[in-house]
């Protein structure tokens, strides 16, 4: 092989290579992208399970009842609530000791008792 | 980009290209993992103020079993849990409770004259704490419960 066609071989292999180099880079990117979306939907749903123990909680420090929230929100072992999203299950601490909730309509209603008040 | 005798493909300019790429996608896989330790972090501050606010807010408002989440006085004659009068003897018979997320790192009383009352204290490498304040009755006279609440 003389030197213009050694060149030119370099030059199709230098151009494979970069372009094997974007193509890395495009997969490394869309994989972060996917990875990315996926931690965001864990951390809404474990932002969905703080909102129902929250709400439980309320309901415990201030006499207990219930309150109809948007999430879907379930009670889980002692002083825990559970929540559900987009598949991913997260759990909360509650400070509240004895949780259930019922669907109505789409809605979840979380019931909490306590120990009456006025009694 | 200069043809030299070695041809393209080990060329100078080449090589530090394929650097700066390489650098740039270590800088965004940075940038990303960064962002997202910070989101946990603040997550998990969020779970330790949220838990430590309502275990404290339960502690004058209620009377319960668990003395650390309710150790209101019970009026026997108005027949109705007394907000922010506690139970001295109740509150001291006071426990940690938790999941393995937080650990309850103290529980104290301090009385109008300086002296303090622990209840719950542990030294468990404490990390990342939350100290709150709440200042309740404990008969006629009006005390400050501190409780620290550490991430495990």
């Amino acid at each position: 092989m003389d030197r213009e066609g050694q060149l030119h071989l370099e030059a199709i292999i230098c151009i494979a290579l970069l372009f094997a180099l974007i193509a890395i880079a495009v997969g490394v990117v869309n994989s972060l992208k996917d990875t990315t979306e996926e931690n965001n939907e864990m951390l809404l749903a474990e932002a969905k399970a703080q909102k129902c123990s929250v709400a439980a909680d309320v309901l415990f420090s201030n006499s207990g009842g219930k309150i109809e929230v948007k999430e879907n929100c379930y009670a889980g072992e002692e002083h825990e609530v559970k929540s559900v999203f987009n598949g991913y299950e997260k759990k909360a601490f509650s400070i509240a000791e004895e949780v259930s909730s019922t669907q109505v309509g789409g809605r979840t209603v979380l019931e909490v008792k306590v120990d009456e008040h006025y009694r | 980009m200069s043809i030299t005798d070695k041809g393209f493909v080990f060329s100078v300019d080449l090589v530090l290209t394929a650097i700066m790429i390489f650098l740039m996608l270590f800088l965004i896989t940075a940038s990303f993992s960064a962002k997202s330790s910070q989101t946990v972090a603040g997550m998990k501050r969020f779970q330790l103020e949220k838990n430590a606010v309502f275990i404290v807010d339960s502690l004058v408002k209620n009377s319960v079993e668990t003395p650390l989440l309710g150790a209101a006085l019970f009026d026997g004659e108005k027949h109705r849990v007394k907000s922010n009068e506690l139970e001295h003897n109740q509150l001291k018979r006071a426990v940690p409770v938790g999941p393995g997320e937080f650990f309850v790192q103290r529980l104290s009383i301090k009385w109008k004259n300086g002296e303090k009352e622990t209840i719950i204290w542990a030294e468990q490498g404490e990390k990342n704490c939350i100290a709150l304040d709440r200042i309740a009755l404990i008969g006629d006279e009006s005390v400050l419960v501190e409780l620290a609440l550490c991430e495990k």
